[in-house]
C-alpha cells in the first residue's frame, strides 16, 4: 500500500444495498475483494467547479458517448466522444481527474462524466487490465509524490537546519515582526478614527493592509484582515462584530510579543495563525498520532477570496477526540480528497501540534463501505447544552483564538420557532442555528421527537451537520 | 461592551476619556496594562470580552414541551418511488406524471415518506390539482409538519370538496379537443399549442394516432437528402409532452416507435439531436412503467 500520508485510503465495497441517501458506489476488485470509492451525487458536486459542470456532465455520462472505457483498483479511463475524441484517465485514491480536452475547468465535464457513468452504468465501465498508458501515468504520479516526499523528509529529518536555512529563518522572524508592528499602528489609527466611517470605504483599505501582511511573511494575518472586510454593513451589529475580530487581532498580536512567556503548544498555536503553516509530511514527523474508530459526521464548504474551504468533522467512537480536516479549493478545482461522509471507519489521524489540537489529517483509514458501517449507533456527544458549553469554555480557556467547535449533542430537538431554527436538549435549554431548507427535511422526518444531533458552533449560531434519526445517520 | 462599541464608532480621537470598562470579569486583565495607548486599551478590552462571551454562552431557555407527531397508521411509499417522487416533485411546473404517481399511490393507500413532505407542501396554490393529489398523502406528519410554516398553511385550512375531483376535469370535452388536434394534423394546419392543452392521458385511439404519425414523421434511410433542420417540426418539440401524457396500454408501441436513429449519411447533428428527444421519451415511458408495477404490484 502506498504510505504517502493521506493518500491510503482503502474503500471497501462488501454488498450492494439500496439506500436512498447511502454513496453510489464505484465498483472495483482488487484480489478477489471488491473495493470502491464512495461517492454521493452530493460529493460528486462538490468535487465539481461550479453546477454548470455538473450539468453538462449528466448529459454525456451516458455509454453512447464512451468508447475504451476501463477501471482498475487504481484508476479509471476511457475515450469521450465529444466535438473530437477526448482521452480521460481518474486515479480513484485521490479524484486526480486529467482529460485531453482544452477546457480550463479542474475537473472538467468529460472526467466528471466518467466517475457518473460508473456510479450509474457500471457495466459500461468494465473490470479491465490496465492499459501500459495509464500504468505509464500511475508510475509517474507515484514517482513525482516520492520525490517530493523525500525532499520534505530531508528536510525535516536533518539533524541541524544549514545555516543558510537558519538566516532564513532569522530574516522571516524580523520581517513579521516588523509587520506586526506596522499591523499594530494600522489598527490603532482604525480606532483612533472611529468604525463608523468604515461602512462608507471600499474594501481597498483591508486588502491594502492585508498585502501588507503578506509581504511581511504573515499570511495567517492577512485572512484574518481579508475576513474582516466582509463584516462592515453585512448586518445590523456590524460594528460589534468588527470590534470583536480587531480586539482578537490586537490579542493576537500582544501574545506574539510575549510569545516566550507562553506554554509552548500555545507558541505553535499562535505561530501557525499568524502563518508559520506546517505541512502534512512535517505534521507527520511530530503530531500526535490518534487510532479510532472515526465517524464522519459532515462537512462545511465555505467561499473564500482565492476559492473554496472545507472543513469535515470527525468525532472518535472510542476516544471521544474532535478531529477537523481542512482542504482548500480554488474556483475552478476540486477539493484533492473524499471523505466518507455518513460512514464510521477506522483510521488513524494525525493533529497538527498545538494547545489543544483540533486540525488532522488522516494518515491512513480502512473502511468497507457497507450498510454496517454506515452511522446508525448513537452518536457519542454531550448529554446536554450544558456540557457542550462547558468543554467548549474549557477549549477557549486553552486556545482563546479557536471559533468553531464540533457539537454534538444527544437526545435533542430540533425545532422551529419565533422564525429561527432552534437546538433544544433534555433540560430545556436550547442554542441557536443558521437557518438552512434542509432544516425542515430533518424535522420531517424526526417528527420533532429528541435525535442526536451534529452541528458546527462559530460561538453565535450551530451549523447543523446531520442528525441521527432512528437508525440512519441523515446528512444536512 | 455597549460603551466600547460606541466608542470604537466614535474614535478615541473624539470619544470622551472615559475608562473602557465591560462589566465583565475581564475588565480586571486590563488593569496591569493601563501604560498602553488608548486604542490598543480598547482593542484588548473589546478582545477579551468577545472571548469570554465565547466562553461563558448562556444558552436560552424553552421549557415547555414541544409538539410531535404521531406515528401513522398508512405505510410509507418504498424507496424506489421515492426516488421518483423526489425527482417529479423538483420539477417546475410539477408534471403530469406526478399526478399519476400520486394517484397511483392513493389507490395503493401509500404515504409520501417523511422525507419528501416539505417539497410536497411547497406546491404553490397556482398548481390546485396537483396540491388536491398531495393532500390525502400527507399522512398525520404532514399536518404536524405544516404548522410551522406561514406558507403550508393550505393544509391546515383544506377542503377536499372545494376542488373538483381531478378525473371530472380531464374529461371534460376531451373528446372534442382531440378530434380538434386530429383534424389540425392531418389537415396540416397548426396543432403543437393545442396538443399542449389536451386533457391527460390521451385517449387510447388519439395516442395511437399520434404515435403512427410521429413514426411516419421520423426521418428514413431513404431520405438521406434531409436537411440538418429535420428536427424543427411539433413532432420533434411535442414529444416529452406525449412521453407524459400517453396512457399505458400504448407504452409498448411507443418505446417500438422511438427507437433510437442509426441512418447512414444522416447529419451526425441531427442523428443526435433526434436520439436525444428520442432517449428522453424512452426514459419517462420507462419511469411510468416501472412506477405502475411497483405501485400496482
Amino acid at each position: 500500500m502506498d504510505r504517502r500520508p493521506g493518500y491510503n485510503f482503502r474503500f471497501i465495497y462488501e454488498f450492494p444495498e439500496y439506500i436512498y441517501r447511502a454513496p453510489t458506489k464505484i465498483l472495483q476488485l482488487l484480489g478477489g475483494q471488491t473495493v470502491g470509492i464512495s461517492l454521493s451525487p452530493d460529493r460528486l458536486n462538490a468535487l465539481a467547479p461550479d453546477a454548470n459542470s455538473v450539468s453538462a456532465a449528466k448529459k454525456l455520462a451516458k455509454s453512447k458517448h464512451w468508447q475504451n472505457t476501463g477501471q482498475s483498483p487504481e484508476a479509471m479511463w476511457g475515450d469521450c466522444q465529444g466535438s473530437v475524441l477526448y482521452q480521460i484517465r481518474i486515479e480513484v485514491s485521490t479524484y486526480t481527474i486529467q482529460c485531453t480536452c482544452p477546457s480550463h475547468k479542474q475537473p472538467c465535464k468529460h472526467g466528471l462524466a466518467l466517475l457518473m457513468l460508473a456510479m450509474n452504468e457500471p457495466e459500461a465501465v468494465p473490470e479491465l487490465e490496465q492499459p501500459e498508458w495509464i500504468d505509464k501515468w500511475l508510475a509517474k504520479r507515484a514517482s513525482n509524490a516520492k520525490r517530493k516526499e523525500t525532499i520534505q523528509n530531508k528536510r525535516i529529518e536533518g539533524e541541524e537546519p544549514s545555516a543558510e536555512q537558519l538566516k532564513a529563518a532569522e530574516k522571516r522572524l524580523a520581517l513579521v515582526k516588523q509587520g506586526i508592528e506596522q499591523l499594530d499602528l494600522w489598527l490603532s489609527d482604525l480606532v483612533r478614527n472611529g468604525l463608523g466611517s468604515i461602512g462608507q470605504k471600499s474594501d481597498r483599505l483591508w486588502q491594502d493592509e492585508a498585502a501588507q501582511m503578506v509581504d511581511a511573511q504573515a499570511p495567517g494575518l492577512a485572512s484574518r484582515l481579508r475576513r474582516m472586510a466582509t463584516i462592515p454593513n453585512a448586518s445590523a451589529n456590524w460594528p460589534e462584530r468588527l470590534l470583536a475580530e480587531l480586539g482578537e487581532l490586537q490579542l493576537l498580536i500582544q501574545a506574539f510579543r510575549h510569545i516566550e512567556q507562553l506554554d509552548p503548544a500555545l507558541q505553535e498555536e499562535i505561530r501557525q495563525m499568524l502563518g508559520w503553516s506546517r505541512k502534512e509530511t512535517e505534521v507527520s514527523q511530530i503530531g500526535e498520532r490518534v487510532r479510532d474508530r472515526w465517524l464522519f459526521l459532515g462537512q462545511q464548504q465555505e467561499q473564500i477570496e482565492q476559492g473554496y474551504t472545507q472543513r469535515t468533522w470527525l468525532l472518535g467512537r472510542t476516544t471521544k477526540r474532535i478531529a477537523m480536516l481542512s482542504q482548500f479549493r480554488t474556483a475552478q478545482q476540486a477539493f484533492p480528497r473524499a471523505f466518507p461522509i455518513g460512514y464510521e471507519a477506522n483510521a488513524t489521524l494525525v493533529y497538527w501540534p498545538g494547545a489543544l489540537p483540533q486540525r488532522a489529517f488522516v494518515e491512513e483509514m480502512d473502511i468497507i463501505l457497507s450498510e454496517k458501517n454506515l452511522i446508525k449507533a448513537a452518536l457519542p456527544g454531550e448529554p446536554t447544552i450544558q456540557a457542550f458549553l462547558s468543554s467548549m469554555a474549557n477549549i477557549v480557556a486553552q486556545q482563546p483564538w479557536r471559533s468553531r467547535f464540533l457539537c454534538v449533542l444527544r437526545e435533542s430537538t430540533l425545532f422551529y420557532q419565533h422564525s429561527r431554527w432552534w437546538i433544544r436538549d433534555q433540560q430545556g435549554q436550547a442554542l441557536p442555528a443558521l437557518s438552512s431548507d434542509a432544516y425542515w427535511t430533518l424535522l420531517a422526518i424526526s417528527g420533532g421527537h429528541p435525535v442526536d444531533v451534529a452541528a458546527e458552533w462559530d460561538g453565535e449560531t450551530l451549523l447543523v451537520l446531520g442528525a441521527k434519526i432512528g437508525q440512519s445517520y441523515v446528512l444536512c | 461592551m455597549d460603551n466600547l462599541i460606541n466608542i470604537a464608532i466614535i474614535g478615541t480621537g473624539q470619544a470622551a476619556a472615559t475608562p473602557f470598562t465591560t462589566d465583565l470579569p475581564t475588565d480586571a486583565l486590563l488593569e496591569p496594562l493601563s501604560a498602553e495607548n488608548r486604542e490598543r486599551l480598547l482593542l484588548l478590552a473589546a478582545g477579551s470580552a468577545s472571548i469570554y462571551r465565547r466562553a461563558a454562552y448562556i444558552p436560552a431557555l424553552f421549557p415547555e414541551p414541544l409538539p410531535t407527531a404521531e406515528p401513522e397508521d398508512q405505510p410509507y411509499c418504498s424507496p424506489r418511488i421515492e426516488q421518483y417522487l423526489e425527482n417529479l416533485l423538483k420539477e417546475t411546473p410539477p408534471g403530469e406524471v406526478l399526478l399519476e404517481t400520486l394517484q397511483l399511490m392513493r389507490q395503493a393507500q401509500l404515504l409520501l415518506p417523511a422525507r419528501l413532505l416539505p417539497l410536497a407542501l411547497d406546491i404553490k396554490k397556482s398548481h390546485a390539482i396537483h396540491r388536491a393529489h398531495i393532500y390525502p398523502l400527507l399522512g398525520k406528519r404532514g399536518l404536524w409538519l405544516s404548522q410551522f410554516q406561514a406558507e403550508w398553511a393550505w393544509v391546515q385550512h383544506y377542503n377536499e370538496q372545494e376542488i373538483p375531483p381531478p378525473s371530472l376535469l380531464k374529461k371534460i370535452g376531451q373528446q372534442e379537443c382531440e378530434n380538434l388536434v386530429t383534424y389540425n394534423i392531418e389537415h396540416e394546419e397548426s396543432w403543437q399549442n393545442l396538443i399542449g392543452n389536451l386533457p391527460k392521458p390521451w385517449s387510447t385511439t388519439f395516442s395511437n394516432l399520434f404515435l403512427q404519425k410521429f413514426g411516419a414523421h421520423l426521418p428514413k434511410e431513404k431520405e438521406n437528402e434531409t436537411h440538418i433542420y429535420s428536427y424543427q417540426t411539433p413532432w420533434y418539440h411535442t414529444l416529452i409532452e406525449a412521453a407524459t401524457a400517453i396512457p399505458p396500454e400504448c407504452f409498448s408501441i411507443a418505446l417500438e416507435i422511438c427507437q433510437p436513429l442509426t441512418i447512414k449519411g444522416m447529419h451526425i447533428y441531427e442523428q443526435r439531436t433526434w436520439n436525444n428527444q428520442l432517449e428522453q421519451f424512452r426514459d419517462i415511458i420507462k419511469m411510468r412503467q416501472q412506477i405502475r408495477e411497483e405501485l400496482q404490484g
